[in-house]
């Protein structure tokens, strides 16, 4: 059944580069962010727009970034490079700034290239490496201020701290409301695919939040009625499929497209651009150090190094998502030179050995050459896992 | 002093290596020997019967006339180049010895200055260290043999990690192999390189061993917060160090091994710079060896120090006499190499007629002046902070055209491995900088296998070309 308020996120979404243009006639400054660990809350709280910016699967834009970046460099942010290049994306053409976090280093790279080929105003934002250490937190706390000492000088004003309060408040409320939408395809009837749950999700980082959240809580109430409807039973059965590794973005669409077409189903992910960003930040006040240590203490990006396999906070959550979904099967998905993706493969595979779940790994970038490749690896994967299945009912 | 040995020089032995003409012999033995850190010297005569008759046994495939990264310079006139030669030999010997004595060896990321591994009694040693260890376990081998040995080391390691992981860091879990002994880990994150911490967090269960990471923040400025954050890391890193190594070191102890390394830094730009002043090259591509000696102290800064005061020397006669380095051509076209922590060796520089004249990556570290006075932490912090080579691309691109010009440098070669992420990222930023500074041309190549053995004609055609364009 066709959900009503997917198509009212469509509309919102064609309408979104309009409003932004015209908001900057009115005067408005639009800042485009990347990364994992820019608090939005900031620029929110300061009046600027928050857009984040950056596309997957357009290997044409990649190759246009190479001109800039090297091709031994992360395809997604090639593709970003390219999209700065080829200045036609509506959100990158209506941007005043940029804040680039740093804990993804190619990401701080490409804020050079960017800065230096396109005339873009960057902002960096350090971000610690021992980030489970107080010095760290405190390093990032400074980090923080350092940002907002300069987006106030883009926003013409002081940062409020009951804007902030706000601000912090309505970010709050769309971080509860993505974990609720994100249980909704991991139910067995599955009243929205996942894919629609990622996509509704990628439209809130440019849609206007109010707007986004009101948006959320039609859907979340759309998809109870439903799931009500259908009683919790599954009208069809798929393998559960639970994805990791690189981020998927808006346009990267190549594996969850196979895996639909061999029989799997999504039902969750734990992706920087996906779940993880929301699985368990909690501000606990609503002063700047508060959101700089909510954001610090969420189960860290991939880009960030961890140690210890026995404290993994990405791990434990992984494994957390894993059973609590009853999934059947782990991608681990890595983009080409995705470094702090790929050499994660390893230890994530080691994580689940004990477990009755697989891991497959698809490495690949935006061509599609590599097509037919990963079908056959995927439906081979997807196979093993039906046949599994149907061993453990026989028996 | 003599002059170069010249074109029509016998130095070729029976097997067909390499070795330097005797006729140097008596000269060079009367010159001053070497005096190391744990008060051992070694003569000039011994130095000399070391590099003739020990090391072409020892290490063959350095004496050989090949296009390998180890073969040395062939200018025996140039006795700080031999001594350097031999420096550098039995650098590791030394190392070895000191590690299995007991000293624990520390492992750090290219680019960290070693004054506070050192002055906390331990050794420090890089990335390549394990699949070094276990490379260096057979000896006597040709070019060919050796690195084909070293290739398939970084190989069987590699499998533990992605197959794109850089050509350096993919031998990275030989630091795991139990054989090899390493004490602790403490890379500066950050430095030059993504993929070092990434290949630690790869093989943390493979072997245990304390790891102790120092944060290095990208944006050095402003900010004094990024400064006192890097220095309580270093504080840090010193007590646990001394945990490990039994030495509690102090603010003097630390002062003594920093006033050490900034004087041999200092004397190491000192002659980089007189070598830039001649008006012909006074030495080859390969015994210009001054900032890298100056940065890095070759494992013992007392006899490095030494080494280069008698290099000074021999470089104002040399430029005083208008002296050139053995097999310079005329008129060489200069090159600067810049880039990630691979290399073009010298002699496809000198096949094609050029000459090197720096790498950027030594010139930043022997550039850096630690202040003595004070918290030598923060010291050490805000010293690190400012390394040119770690600085944000577009201000690391103009302090390397400062360098171009100052190098009259004739053209720039970036060059970066197969695989290193962070440096090739820039390698286009960079030199489209320089070039717009200095109107010097550029080019950016790949290497694979650091520049070794492996696909080194390609590598030599690129050179090639480059220096017909600036010729």
């Amino acid at each position: 059944m066709a959900l009503k308020t997917l198509d009212k996120f469509k509309d919102a979404l064609k309408e979104r580069p309009l409003e932004l243009a015209d908001s900057r006639l009115e005067g408005k400054k639009v800042i485009g962010w990347i990364g994992y660990y820019v608090p939005e809350e900031v620029i929110h709280a300061l009046g600027l727009i928050p857009i984040r910016i950056g596309r997957g699967g357009d290997d044409r834009l990649a190759e246009m970034g190479s001109n800039y970046i090297s091709t031994q460099n992360c395809i997604f942010l090639r593709e970003c490079v390219g999209l700065f290049a080829e200045n036609k994306d509506p959100y990158v053409r209506n941007l005043d700034a940029v804040v680039v976090d740093a804990a993804c280093l190619q990401m701080y790279r490409m804020s050079s290239i960017i800065k230096y080929y396109f005339q873009v105003n960057t902002l960096v934002l350090g971000v610690p490496r021992n980030f489970y250490l107080p010095d760290g937190r405190d390093y990032f706390q400074k980090e923080v201020g350092f940002l907002v000492e300069r987006l106030e000088k883009i926003a013409g004003q002081k940062l409020d701290p009951e804007k902030l309060a706000a601000s912090a408040r309505l970010y709050d409320e769309i971080t509860h409301a993505v974990r609720e939408l994100y249980m909704f395809p991991s139910l067995y009837c599955q009243p929205i695919k996942w894919r629609e749950v990622f996509e509704a999700v990628q439209a809130g980082y440019v849609l206007d939040k109010e707007k986004y959240l009101s948006l959320l809580n039609d859907l979340i109430a759309e998809l109870k009625e439903q799931s009500e409807s259908c009683g919790g039973v599954s009208p069809e059965k798929g393998v559960r499929i639970f994805l990791t590794g690189s981020a998927i973005h808006p346009g990267d669409t190549k594996l969850i497209d196979i895996i639909e077409a061999s029989g799997g189903r999504v039902v969750c992910d734990n992706l920087w651009s996906g779940l993880a960003p929301y699985i368990d930040k909690k501000i606990e006040g609503t002063t700047l150090n508060d959101i700089a240590d909510a954001y610090l203490g969420r189960v860290p990006a991939p880009a960030l190094p961890y140690f210890d396999s026995t404290s993994d906070p990405r791990l434990k959550i992984l494994k957390h998502l894993v059973d609590e979904r009853e999934v059947n099967g782990v991608i681990y998905y890595t983009l080409r030179y995705c470094d702090s993706a790929n050499f994660k493969v390893r230890n994530t595979k080691n994580a689940l050995a004990g477990s009755d779940v697989p891991l497959l790994n698809i490495h690949t970038e935006y061509s599609g050459s590599d097509v037919g490749t990963i079908r056959t690896r995927v439906e081979a994967f997807i196979e093993m896992l039906s046949a599994t299945g149907d061993k453990e009912m026989r028996q | 002093m003599m002059e170069t040995c010249g074109d029509n020089c016998e130095c070729k032995t029976g097997d067909g290596l390499f070795t330097y003409p005797d006729t140097f012999r008596e000269e060079f033995c009367r010159t001053s020997g070497l005096k190391f850190e744990d008060g051992r010297k070694v003569s000039a005569a011994e130095i000399w019967r070391y590099m003739t008759v020990e090391a072409p046994a020892r290490f063959p495939y350095k004496f050989v006339d090949g296009r390998s990264c180890e073969v040395i310079s062939h200018d025996a006139s140039f006795f700080s180049g031999v001594k350097r030669n031999y420096l550098g030999f039995t650098s590791w010997d030394r190392m070895t010895e000191k590690i299995l004595n007991g000293r624990p060896a520390v492992s750090i990321q290219f680019g960290h200055p070693n004054e506070l591994y050192r002055a906390v009694g331990c050794e420090p040693v890089g990335p390549g260290f394990g699949r070094m260890w276990l490379w260096r376990k057979v000896e006597g081998q040709g070019m060919k043999e050796s690195e084909q040995r070293m290739y398939d080391l970084m190989e069987e390691y590699r499998k533990s990690l992605p197959a794109e992981s850089c050509n350096l860091i993919a031998s990275y879990p030989a630091t795991c192999n139990e054989e090899v002994p390493l004490s602790f880990r403490a890379p500066c994150t950050v430095m030059r390189c993504s993929d070092i911490v990434y290949a630690m967090e790869s093989c943390r269960d493979d072997r245990k061993l304390p790891t102790h990471i120092v944060d290095y923040p990208v944006n050095h400025y402003p900010g004094e917060w990024r400064i006192e954050y890097l220095s309580k890391q270093l504080r840090n890193l010193a007590v646990e160090l001394g945990k490990l190594s039994g030495k509690d070191v102090t603010d003097d102890v630390l002062f003594a091994e920093i006033k050490k390394y900034n004087r041999l830094r200092k004397l190491g730009m000192e002659c980089q710079r007189m070598w830039w002043s001649a008006k012909v090259p006074p030495t080859t591509s390969e015994d210009n060896f001054f900032s890298g000696v100056g940065a890095g102290g070759m494992g013992d800064v007392t006899a490095a120090t030494q080494l280069m005061e008698g290099a000074r020397d021999e470089l104002t006669f040399r430029i005083k006499n208008g002296i050139k380095g053995l097999d310079v051509a005329d008129n060489a076209p200069r090159v600067l190499i810049c880039g990630s922590c691979a290399c073009i060796h010298c002699s496809a520089i000198r096949d094609a007629g050029g000459v090197e004249v720096a790498h950027d990556d030594n010139l930043s570290l022997a550039s850096l002046r630690v202040k003595e006075t004070g918290d030598p932490y923060y010291n050490l912090a805000e010293g690190l902070s400012s390394l040119p080579y770690e600085l944000p691309p577009e201000e690391r691109a103009e302090w390397t055209a400062k360098m171009v010009r100052e190098s009259r440098a004739d053209g720039v070669i970036f060059v970066y491995n197969w695989g290193c992420n962070y440096q090739s990222s820039v390698s286009r930023l960079v030199t489209d900088i320089i070039r717009e500074h200095t109107g010097v041309p550029t080019t950016c190549i790949e290497v694979g296998e650091l520049g070794r053995m492996q696909g080194s004609e390609q590598l030599r055609n690129r050179v090639e070309a480059f220096m017909e364009m600036i010729s």
